[in-house]
């Protein structure tokens, strides 16, 4: 390139309108740990509420009642966002906060721990604790983190079971399976007497394999698997004690017997209730969100659940089934305080039994989570509402992400790779180390947090609340 | 111009010479075949390879429609046939339930209001890449070709940021910007290879004539260019009107959504309502199939035939 | 080098001014302030809303940030260390190296074929020509709803064919890490090869006639006809097609990848695009992503700018 008059003065004008730009955009990196209110601007009494797009424009009427009746009640008009899928709520509040726009309310799920950890939360505990009665323990425990809840459930409840093809037991004369080895047993039957497959499972969705984990974990760890857990994020105990080793053995005995082949791997969870719902497959490993689908797709024969079977033989270990509430709603640490008793006020109001009635309704409530709100009348119901009060939480809520990959790889790998189960369990703690390590992860943020930071999601005073009948 | 039975860019390089005296086409028989032969098989695996062209693109787009007319349960019941019952309400109930119509009006804005700035903008900056000197510009096209290459997801945030600055953000001219701005370097390089393959002589001959070289560019190399413009269209149109991820973070005014933010409406956490989704899809690509239609008659050959010659 | 240059883009300036007014010195000036001012917009257009951005990401990935608190903590290089230390990162770079050349060969070779074919008077050449383009204009869902369902193990139409075939080996399309990034790449090219298609099908449109006739006179043979005037004139498409197949093999296939198989199993089709967008926006480490991202587009450039002065640089000939 010539060396011209025009061509330096041509490079210096690209230059400088670069810097100009860079510098008239004006936004700064901040690193201060501060989090200002917003300017809360429209004078009328307003709360903003962000959530994922509702399941079905019934769902959208009822919310549209509740916020009807809540204007009613306590003249404040509540404008809901539904915008996107749940996997995208947490860089929304991100967005809106950046954009200055205020969220008075957002939608809560397996995310959680992450929004709980940078801040984006405020400490319910006080807030909730007048009507915290109406919430079975079981729903609340996965929004709770170091002893402090940071949501209330809104949808019904969900969890992992086996479903079953009751006819075809019936056929076979099969009884439901209770330990590992009628399990077992139902599944040679099923496979030397017919062409059906004994288990499906979506395993090309790798997230579906922790609950398989999670299901073992509970009863090898002698029913304590989410204090276990939290132990071992926060260092004190390790992925490859016995009890989590003897999990993962569990796990792949299930591909040593043949009960599950590598076709889990190249199906995913839609190919798995197909298949399910088509009758090539006798059971199915997954969760309660499937049910709508399942009967939707009419099968013909009669569908039936059991919980995850025990494989452990000690006396008082009890089957557990691992849940969540499918959605709860917390309260963002960037409200502006002026509008912190009418938001209290409202997760009150959405929480009691009339007025989530009619939300959850819409929602085939198997299991509410609000006392008082009726489920639906499904004979299945009954029998999932028993699983309720020994629920644990889902573990995919409690680990980091990065470990809940090194799970599934780990899981995939006892599984379809001949991997050893204290291998696989090795690379999961080393994947924690790199975490501690790499990205000072730490699990208790609460113990680490400065005075600022703990003040900036502390309720600065606790608005009264009117309780609702 | 007197020399032009032979153009300037006629092609170097050996290929046999006619025998003396005569003007035939000699048959090229480096391949080993008479071309008799070759044009008798040729045609039978032209439409052998076209079947298979059709089976692997049409059966998809059945399959689309039929599952839109399925049932949620024969949607998993029965995956690969013919629906037993016609649910032609799909449409419409997709049709409301994802508020389609508005997100129709603003998918076509943004997506008319982004080619409206790419063409022209693409057209100039190929054109000075093609046929027109100044020194740094080598710099400059690998400069812009940088945008190609940037991995997606990693600008979401900052653009953000601009446009907040610009107060463009939960804008629809602020969407249109970043799309336009995303859409250049590709639309660059693009009019850029079409400007080139126009013989310079044109623009030269032009020029001489008495054109600026702004009106070479807009009278004579602009029209030669048709079939770029025409695939520049078809291209950014399409992935403007798919585009989910910037939209997502730089729209959350529910009036303002285009139509790929509607179609999450029917993904829940863990269940989706296929039919459902599959009828708001098929209604969603189908203006696809009209643009492209209308864009690809553009594709005429010899639009330069004969240009050189008189 | 600078003579390079003059000749790689655009012409020298004697050829395209030199029959305008005035002459010389003057005259450069003048071409030389036209060409500025044809980019100009572009340029602004770019740097705003391309650029700019590009730099703040470029400056985040310096610093540890989860995306959703305002703070971001300094760590400097500490990213770009761990990134090219991290063993995922390291087969998803290979996964990606093997995925771009196996999908960029295909893409084109198949675009270029049906292009050729599809440029021949046809019947029902319009139909042929939109059906080729379909894939590129279904959304990626329906394209992996689709196609994990022709691979399911169960009831899939690939397991169906290969038994009417006759034979019985069922390969595990998506569940054996040997095949399943195959069988992604596939899908790939199943959805792009019709852009590709069209972007030849309209470059073969643009090759003057007279340049055939002229080699027709001189008694060229198809092949010739290809090889002498098809390819050169088309050349720089050709270098368009290639460069964007390769550079989206690293930087523009998340939705594929992610819809068919969401990089499982055990990594077997993680690419470098999954792995970062999981780490951004799963694992809340936007730093990280962000330096692993700053790493990838040196990769993707380098491998972009090779790729175009190779394949640009032959225009001397004829310009």
């Amino acid at each position: 390139m010539k060396i011209t008059f025009r061509s330096v003065w041509l490079s210096c004008l690209l230059l400088g309108a670069t810097i100009v730009m860079v510098a008239s955009s004006g936004v700064a990196i901040s690193t201060a740990a501060q989090r200002t209110p917003l300017v809360h601007s429209s004078p009328a009494c307003q709360l903003n509420l962000l959530g994922e797009t509702r399941s079905s424009p019934a769902e959208t009427a009822a919310w549209n009642k509740v916020f009807s009746d809540f204007k009613s009640r306590f003249h404040c008009s509540v404008v809901a966002t539904w915008q996107g899928q749940w996997s995208g709520i947490p860089q929304l509040l991100n967005e809106a906060r950046i954009a200055h726009q205020t969220v008075d309310i957002v939608a809560d799920g397996t995310y959680n721990y992450s929004l709980a950890s940078a801040g984006d939360l405020m400490d319910l505990t006080k807030l909730v604790a007048p009507y915290k009665s109406r919430f079975p323990a079981a729903t609340l425990q996965p929004f709770t983190v170091d002893g402090r809840l940071w949501a209330v459930p809104d949808e019904p409840e969900t969890f992992s079971m086996f479903f079953y093809n009751v006819t075809l037991f019936k056929k076979l004369d099969l009884t439901v399976p209770r330990t590992f080895a009628q399990l077992e047993h139902d599944a040679q039957v099923i496979k030397s007497r017919t062409n059906v497959l004994p288990i499906v499972e979506g395993g090309s969705d790798a997230w579906e394999w922790p609950m398989w984990y999670m299901a073992t974990f509970a009863q090898t760890s002698g029913n304590k698997s989410v204090p276990d857990t939290i132990a071992f994020l926060e260092g004190k105990q390790q992925f490859t004690s016995a009890a989590s080793v003897q999990a993962l053995e569990d796990i792949a005995q299930f591909s040593k017997d043949g009960l599950l082949t590598e076709n889990a791997l190249g199906t995913d969870e839609n190919g798995a209730v197909a298949a399910f719902v088509k009758g090539l497959a006798a059971m199915m490993f997954d969760g309660g969100w499937d049910l709508p689908t399942i009967e939707a797709g009419q099968p013909k024969f009669s569908i039936g659940v059991f919980p995850f079977p025990l494989v452990v033989s000690k006396a008082g270990v009890f089957v557990q089934p691992n849940g969540s509430p499918s959605e709860g709603l917390a309260i963002p640490s960037s409200i502006p305080r002026a509008d912190l008793p009418m938001a209290a006020q409202f997760l009150e109001f959405v929480s009691s039994p009339l007025e989530a009635n009619k939300i959850q309704s819409t929602l085939d409530p198997e299991v509410p989570t609000i006392t008082g709100v009726k489920p639906v009348s499904d004979p299945l119901s009954a029998t999932l509402r028993e699983y309720l009060p020994k629920t644990n939480s889902w573990l995919d809520w409690i680990w980091p992400a990065d470990v809940v990959t090194s799970v599934e790889n780990a899981i995939e790998g006892v599984l379809f790779s001949h991997q050893s189960a204290m291998s696989a369990a090795k690379s999961v703690q080393n994947e924690l180390q790199t975490l501690r390590q790499e990205q000072n992860y730490n699990y208790d943020f609460w113990a680490t947090w400065s005075k600022a930071q703990r003040s900036a999601v502390e309720p600065p005073f606790i608005p009264k609340v009117e309780i609702q009948k | 111009m007197t020399d032009s039975m032979v153009p300037e860019k006629a092609p170097a390089g050996p290929y046999p010479e006619p025998h003396p005296g005569t003007k035939q086409r000699r048959p090229d028989l480096r391949g080993r075949l008479s071309l008799r032969w070759r044009r008798r098989t040729f045609t039978p695996v032209t439409y052998l390879v076209m079947a298979v062209l059709v089976v692997l693109t049409i059966y998809p787009m059945i399959w689309m429609v039929f599952g839109a007319l399925k049932s949620q349960g024969e949607f998993y019941t029965n995956i690969w046939g013919w629906p037993h019952i016609f649910s032609w309400g799909n449409f419409s109930q997709a049709w409301d339930q994802a508020a389609l119509g508005r997100k129709f009006l603003n998918s076509i804005m943004v997506t008319g209001g982004t080619l409206l700035l790419v063409l022209p903008l693409c057209s100039m900056g190929g054109y000075s890449f093609a046929k027109v000197w100044f020194p740094g510009q080598r710099w400059i096209f690998y400069f812009i070709m940088i945008g190609i290459m940037i991995p997606f997801g990693v600008t979401a945030i900052p653009t953000l940021t601009v446009t907040l600055n610009l107060h463009l953000f939960d804008t629809l001219q602020g969407l249109v910007l970043v799309y336009a701005g995303q859409s250049l370097s590709f639309g660059t390089f693009l009019m850029y290879a079409f400007f080139h393959s126009i013989p310079n002589e044109l623009v030269e001959a032009a020029q001489a004539d008495g054109c600026t070289r702004f009106g070479a560019f807009w009278r004579v190399a602009l029209p030669l260019a048709r079939p770029g413009l025409a695939t520049l269209v078809i291209f950014t149109g399409t992935s403007i009107w798919n585009e989910y991820f910037m939209a997502s973070v730089l729209i959350h005014q529910a009036n303002l959504e285009t139509l790929p933010l509607g179609l999450v409406v029917f993904t829940s956490q863990h269940s989706t309502d296929y039919p459902e989704l599959f009828a708001a899809l098929t209604i969603v690509t189908a203006p696809l199939v009209i643009l492209y239609l209308a864009a690809q008659g553009q594709f005429i050959s010899g639009l330069t035939a004969g240009a050189l010659k008189g | 080098m600078a003579v390079v240059a003059d000749r790689v883009l655009g012409v020298p300036a004697e050829r395209v001014s030199s029959r305008g007014r005035g002459s010389g010195h003057g005259q450069r000036r003048r071409a030389y302030l036209f060409g500025l001012a044809l980019l100009s917009p572009v340029l602004l257009l770019y740097l705003v809303f391309v650029m700019y951005p590009l730099l703040r990401g470029l400056i985040v990935s310096f610093y540890q940030w989860d995306g959703l608190s305002p703070t971001m903590t300094w760590v400097g290089l500490n990213n770009y260390k761990d990134a090219l230390r991290d063993p995922v990162f390291r087969l998803a770079l290979r996964n990606t190296f093997q995925y771009a050349i196996g999908v960029t060969v295909a893409k084109n070779v198949l675009g270029l074929g049906l292009a050729i074919l599809l440029n021949k008077k046809l019947r029902l050449r319009t139909f042929f020509r939109t059906a080729g383009f379909l894939p590129v204009m279904f959304s990626f869902v329906v394209c992996g709803v689709l196609w994990s369902w022709i691979f399911n193990p169960l009831f899939g139409l690939a397991d169906h064919f290969i038994g009417v075939l006759g034979l019985h080996h069922f390969p595990g399309w998506l569940s054996d890490p040997h095949i399943a990034l195959w069988s992604v790449m596939w899908v790939d090219v199943w959805k792009w090869t019709g852009f590709h298609m069209v972007l030849f099908i309209a470059a073969l449109q643009a090759v003057p006639q007279d340049l055939y006739d002229a080699a027709d006179i001189d008694g060229a043979g198809r092949w010739a006809r290809f090889r002498y005037v098809t390819i050169p004139s088309i050349r720089p498409v050709i270098a368009l097609s290639v460069l964007l197949a390769l550079t989206g093999a690293f930087v523009a296939n998340y939705d594929v990848v992610y819809v068919m198989t969401g990089g499982g199993p055990m990594n077997a089709t993680q690419v470098a695009l999954t792995y970062i967008v999981q780490t951004a926006f799963t694992a809340d480490q936007v730093g990280y992503a962000n330096a692993m991202s700053m790493i990838l587009l040196v990769l993707v450039a380098i491998v972009g700018a090779v790729q175009l002065r190779f394949m640009l640089r032959g225009r001397e000939a004829s310009a």
